[in-house]
C-alpha cells in the first residue's frame, strides 16, 4: 500500500467521486481510477461502490477512512517535524464545532491562529445535533472539537474546559418594556412568542423544564434548525429567543436588548483532542486557544 | 327550516322517490317521510305529492329547489371560509431550506407571513442538498422547500422566487481599487484570503462556479459554514467572505465593507412543493415570497 493510494482514496471520498477528485488533485482520471483499483486488489476488497452519481463507501471503505486520515495527518506531521525549526509548514487543520461556540470563542481563536500561521488553512465543520464530538475526534475524523459539556464517555480524548456560556434572552426591537429587570425571572416569559430550536435539544428541554417549574409556557412563533437564522428572525420581530451568550453578544452588537435569566442556565464548553494525537498545526492551535481562554 | 330538512328534500328531488332517497341518506323511510312532513308543516305548503310512480314536486316544491340548493352551497362556502381563516389563524407550516437561503430570503418571507398571519407557526428544517429537500417535500415531511435551482425535482412543482447575488464582505478599511471587485484579482496568490462555505455545499457551489467562470480559484483561508462565526472572522480581519444581501448589510453595520464582484455569484431560488392544492399557510407563504420580489 502506498500513501499516494490512500491520498487518492481520501480525495475521492471528500470530493464525492473520481472525476471531481481527479480535477481537484490535478491528475488524470484514469490514473486515479487505476490507483484505486490497485489498492482494492491489494486489500482484497471493494472500498467504494461506483454509482451513477458518484461513489458510496463500502463497509471496508468506511473502516479505512479513519486510519487513512490519520496516516495522511501523521505524514504531514512527520514532514512538518523537520519544518518546525522555521515554523509550521502549510497544511490543513480540521476542527468540528457547534455553530454557537463557533460564533464565540472559536472564530476569535481561528482569526488569531491565521494571523500567526497564515500558511495553514483551517476547516471548521458543523457538529450536528446528534453527533458525538468525542468519537469524531477519537476516530481521527477531526483533530479538534469544540463542544459543550457534558459529553459521553471520554476514552482516549483530552478535554480542556475553556469557560462557560450562560443562556440569555434576546428581545425583538422595542421589547421588553424598559422597567423589566435584569435578570428576567423566567415566569415573566409566560406566553412570549419565541424563535426556538427544534426538539430534541438539551438546552430547549432544560429551558422548558424551568418554565414548567415556574408554571408558565412560552409559545413557538418560528422553529428553525438554522441556528444562524435565530438572531436575524428576532431582529425582524418574529419573537424573542433564548440563546447562548455567545450568540447574544452578536445580537447586542446589532442593538437588540439582551437579558440574563433567573434562574441562570449555563454550561461549560471545552476543547477536545485525541490524547497524544496532535499534529504540529493542531498542537499550535490548542496552545493558542488555551492561551486566549485564560 | 333546518339545513337537514333541506338536504332531505333535495335528496328526494334528486333520487325521484322517498325510498331511494332514504337509502342514499342511510336513514329509514319512515324517518324521512316524517322529516318531510315536518318541513311542509313549517313552510305551510305541500312540497311533494304522491303520484303513480312515486313522488312529484308541487309547484311550491318546484320553486323551493333552486333556493334550497343555494342555501346549502352558501353554507358549504361559509364552512370553508371559516376553516381557511381558522387554519391561517392557527396553522403550522413546515419548510425545508438549504444553506444561507434559510436566512436570506427566508427570514424576510417568514416576517411578512407572520405579520399577515401571526397565528401561523413556521418550522424550518436545515437540509443542505437540493435532492434531499425534494425528497423531504415528496415524503410530506415538509410542505415547501427552498433551494437553489436547478435541482432534481421530478414531478414536484417548482416556482421561481427570483435571483440572489452573493456579495463580498471585507474587513473595514480594506483597499479595493475596483468596484465591482474582479474575481480574477481574488485568485492571485497575494490576494485577500477567503472564508468559504463547506466544500459541496450549495452555497459553495455558486461561489466556485463564479470563480471557475473567471478561470481562477479562490485562496481559501478558512472553510466554515457557521455564518455568524464567518462574519466575526471577517471583522477580525481574517479575510473576506460571501454573503447574501441582507446578511451582508448586517455585517456592514458592524463595520465591514460590502462589495459586488465580477463575475457575480448569482443563483436562482426555487420554492418546491407537491402537485395539488396547497394548505392556506403554504399559499400565504408563497404570497409573502412574491411580495418580497417586487
Amino acid at each position: 500500500m502506498e500513501l499516494r493510494q490512500l491520498d487518492y482514496f481520501l480525495a475521492v471520498v471528500e470530493h464525492g467521486g473520481v472525476t471531481a477528485a481527479a480535477r481537484a488533485l490535478g491528475v488524470a482520471q484514469p490514473s486515479l481510477s487505476d490507483s484505486l483499483r490497485t489498492l482494492e486488489r491489494e486489500l482484497g476488497t471493494e472500498l467504494l461502490h461506483r454509482v451513477s452519481r458518484g461513489v458510496v463507501l463500502t463497509a471496508a471503505g468506511q473502516a479505512l477512512l479513519g486510519p487513512a486520515r490519520r496516516a495522511a495527518r501523521n505524514r504531514m506531521a512527520a514532514r512538518s517535524v523537520l519544518d518546525d525549526l522555521v515554523g509550521l509548514s502549510s497544511g490543513d487543520l480540521e476542527i468540528v464545532a457547534w455553530s454557537v461556540v463557533s460564533t464565540h470563542p472559536l472564530s476569535e481563536y481561528v482569526a488569531a491562529y491565521r494571523r500567526r500561521y497564515p500558511q495553514i488553512s483551517v476547516r471548521i465543520a458543523d457538529l450536528g445535533d446528534e453527533e458525538n464530538p468525542v468519537s469524531l475526534v477519537a476516530d481521527g475524523r477531526y483533530e479538534i472539537a469544540l463542544a459543550y459539556l457534558p459529553v459521553d464517555d471520554i476514552g482516549e480524548v483530552d478535554v480542556h474546559v475553556l469557560g462557560r456560556h450562560e443562556m440569555m434572552i434576546v428581545f425583538p426591537p422595542g421589547e421588553p418594556p424598559p422597567e423589566w429587570p435584569d435578570p428576567v425571572p423566567i415566569a415573566m416569559l409566560d406566553g412570549f412568542p419565541l424563535v426556538n430550536v427544534p426538539s430534541p435539544s438539551p438546552m430547549r428541554s432544560r429551558v422548558e423544564s424551568l418554565l414548567a417549574e415556574a408554571g408558565v409556557r412560552t409559545r413557538d412563533a418560528v422553529v428553525t434548525g438554522h441556528r444562524d437564522a435565530m438572531v436575524p428572525l428576532v431582529q425582524a420581530g418574529a419573537g424573542a429567543a433564548i440563546v447562548s451568550q455567545a450568540r447574544a453578544r452578536h445580537a447586542a452588537q446589532l442593538g437588540l436588548t439582551v437579558r440574563h435569566l433567573d434562574p441562570p442556565v449555563s454550561r461549560p464548553y471545552a476543547l477536545l483532542h485525541r490524547t497524544g494525537g496532535l499534529s504540529p498545526a493542531g498542537r499550535a492551535f490548542v496552545d493558542l486557544a488555551l492561551e486566549l481562554a485564560r | 327550516m333546518e339545513v337537514r330538512q333541506l338536504r332531505y328534500f333535495l335528496a328526494v328531488v334528486d333520487h325521484g322517490s322517498v325510498t331511494r332517497a332514504a337509502e342514499a341518506l342511510y336513514i329509514s323511510q319512515p324517518s324521512l317521510s316524517q322529516a318531510l312532513r315536518a318541513l311542509e308543516r313549517q313552510v305551510g305548503v305541500r312540497l311533494l305529492r304522491r303520484d303513480g310512480r312515486g313522488v312529484a314536486l308541487t309547484g311550491e316544491g318546484q320553486a323551493l329547489v333552486a333556493p334550497a340548493r343555494q342555501i346549502l352551497a352558501d353554507l358549504g362556502d361559509a364552512r370553508e371560509a371559516v376553516r381557511a381563516v381558522t387554519d391561517l389563524a392557527a396553522g403550522r407550516l413546515d419548510v425545508a431550506a438549504s444553506g444561507t437561503l434559510g436566512l436570506d430570503p427566508l427570514t424576510g418571507i417568514i416576517t411578512r407571513l407572520r405579520r399577515a398571519h401571526p397565528g401561523i407557526v413556521v418550522h424550518v428544517r436545515d437540509i443542505e442538498r437540493g435532492a434531499d429537500i425534494a425528497e423531504s417535500v415528496r415524503r410530506g415531511d415538509c410542505e415547501l422547500g427552498v433551494a437553489a435551482l436547478p435541482l432534481p425535482a421530478g414531478r414536484l412543482v417548482v416556482r421561481s422566487a427570483g435571483q440572489q447575488e452573493l456579495l463580498l464582505v471585507l474587513p473595514g478599511g480594506t483597499e479595493t481599487a475596483d468596484e465591482p471587485v474582479p474575481l480574477i484579482a481574488l485568485g492571485a496568490p497575494s490576494a485577500l484570503p477567503l472564508l468559504l462555505p463547506p466544500v459541496r455545499s450549495s452555497d459553495r457551489a455558486v461561489i466556485d462556479a463564479a470563480f471557475e467562470s473567471a478561470r481562477t480559484r479562490p485562496a481559501m483561508a478558512v472553510e466554515c459554514g457557521h455564518l455568524e462565526a464567518v462574519g466575526n472572522m471577517v471583522l477580525a480581519r481574517a479575510g473576506g467572505a460571501f454573503f447574501p444581501p441582507s446578511l451582508a448589510e448586517t455585517w456592514r453595520r458592524l463595520g465591514a465593507q460590502v462589495r459586488r464582484v465580477e463575475p457575480a455569484p448569482v443563483r436562482e431560488i426555487g420554492i418546491i412543493s407537491r402537485p395539488g392544492p396547497l394548505s392556506p399557510a403554504a399559499q400565504a407563504f408563497l404570497a409573502a415570497a412574491s411580495d418580497l420580489d417586487s
